[in-house]
């Protein structure tokens, strides 16, 4: 079969109809910057990947969030037990602590931009498929970021706790 | 018998007329009158339809259409347009590959097949399809409407704005394009000069300032001087431009705060000041336009 053929082969059979309104609304890419800074990677790992299924990621694509984002969160929380945890309790000084403070977020933080990168794509087709304003189109996180955010805190003030 | 003909044909020529000033509805009235026998009154219909919005009725028309004339590519064009517009991309392909067995070299058909691939994220193919229409007619307004789909889809910032120009340099009096170099300018941190070409837009067609009414008060909001830091960065990092700004501003404190500054409490309270500022001047700014409005 020439390239040309190959150009002209269907493959567009097994794509489900776009259902405007049927599915549950995505969240703002933008807005999920707040929910890794405050909730730390563990928060950003699971609204990323809830968002990738409503965004109807393809499922390697979001088996890729889920995978990143359960191995970032997992090296947090080795890193929170095994080094930042036992660093603050052993007494160290203001400016190491704002270090070890700070560095989760920005850890966090790093981890949003690929997370970021891998929805933007279905994130950006989803917007072409549809008319309205952003508000219309996409659906509030303060409610399920907040709630990340305190299961994320939790899970990180556990870790800690289990590590003292 | 001839003079039944003749009004049949002068009601297809009456119709192709609306839909070239694109009066939709008058067109479907002109055609009311015409000899449904004939495949192009179903062309016609399902074009009114498609300009109306009524995908189902242009998909239904163009499918009676076709049962008179099972060869008809405009036809399948049709179908396929109305079905991809209705969001079900598989029976639209179908149409589009049918079409394109009857003319591979049909520049619209191979545009729209690219079009509907890149809507479904299969953009290596649609770059494909791209290419192949380009050879066949480089000059052709269905290319660089595909190119600067794909450029947007892609997030191809300046090579948007590239290709939107192109579509403007075609045909500056089509609103379209001037909408199309609007968003391109807006998003990549230009929103001034969107504005403008949101505002020609309009002005071309006032039909398409409604539709997109809400991207033309935002851009407003955007072009407000109190939004200039908000445009800088976005024109330096794009769309990373605030995730840039928190990255910079906790690396910032956490280095400074090391050294044991008193300069890292004054960064933390600038960019906590930064963060307010961005989250409070768009809102406000949307406020009071639609107050002046």
């Amino acid at each position: 079969m020439s390239s040309r053929d190959d150009l002209f082969q269907p493959t567009l059979q097994d794509h489900p109809s776009i259902a405007r309104d049927s599915l549950a609304r995505p969240w703002r890419l933008g807005s999920q910057l707040w929910v890794a800074f405050f909730g730390g990677p563990l928060a950003i790992a699971g609204i990323a990947y809830l968002n990738a299924r409503r965004l109807g990621v393809p499922r390697r694509r979001a088996n890729v969030i889920l995978a990143a984002g359960a191995g970032a969160s997992i090296v947090y929380l080795a890193a929170l037990g095994v080094w930042i945890v036992p660093a603050l309790a052993s007494g160290v000084d203001s400016g190491e602590r704002t270090l070890l403070r700070y560095s989760g977020r920005a850890f966090a933080l790093l981890l949003y931009v690929v997370l970021r990168l891998l929805q933007r794509q279905a994130d950006a087709l989803y917007r072409f498929h549809r008319d309205g304003n952003e508000d219309e189109i996409y659906e509030s996180l303060w409610g399920p970021g907040a709630l990340a955010c305190l299961l994320g805190g939790g899970a990180a003030a556990a870790a800690g706790w289990l590590a003292e | 018998m001839s003079t039944q003909a003749d009004a049949g044909s002068a009601a297809l020529a009456l119709a192709e007329r609306f839909l070239e000033l694109e009066q939709y509805d008058r067109a479907l009235g002109a055609i009311a009158r015409a000899d449904f026998e004939d495949p192009e009154a179903w062309a016609l219909r399902a074009r009114a339809c498609l300009g109306l919005g009524r995908f189902d009725e242009a998909e239904r028309a163009a499918q009676l259409g076709l049962e008179r004339d099972p060869q008809h590519a405009f036809l399948l064009y049709l179908l396929a347009f109305a079905r991809y517009r209705s969001g079900n991309l598989a029976g639209a392909e179908q149409a589009v590959l049918a079409a394109l067995e009857l003319d591979a070299e049909w520049t619209e058909a191979l545009c729209l097949y690219g079009e509907l691939v890149a809507s479904a994220g299969q953009f290596a193919k649609a770059e494909r399809l791209l290419a192949e229409a380009e050879r066949v007619d480089p000059e052709s307004g269905a290319v660089l409407r595909l190119r600067h789909l794909l450029d947007t889809l892609q997030h191809k910032g300046e090579r948007a704005v590239e290709s939107a120009r192109e579509l403007v340099a075609r045909d500056p009096e089509n609103a379209h394009a001037q909408l199309a170099l609007g968003y391109a300018e807006r998003n990549r941190g230009d929103a001034p000069g969107g504005l403008e070409r949101m505002r020609t837009a309009a002005a071309l067609d006032p039909a398409l300032a409604t539709e997109h009414f809400e991207a033309l008060v935002e851009t407003r909001v955007q072009s407000h001087p109190l939004m200039l830091p908000m445009r800088g960065l976005q024109r330096a990092f794009g769309e990373h431009a605030q995730v840039v700004t928190w990255l910079i501003a906790v690396g910032g404190i956490t280095l400074l705060g090391r050294a044991g500054g008193e300069i890292a409490g004054t960064l933390s309270i600038g960019w906590l000041a930064f963060c307010l500022y961005t989250w409070i001047t768009p809102p406000l700014l949307r406020r009071w336009l639609a107050r002046r409005r």
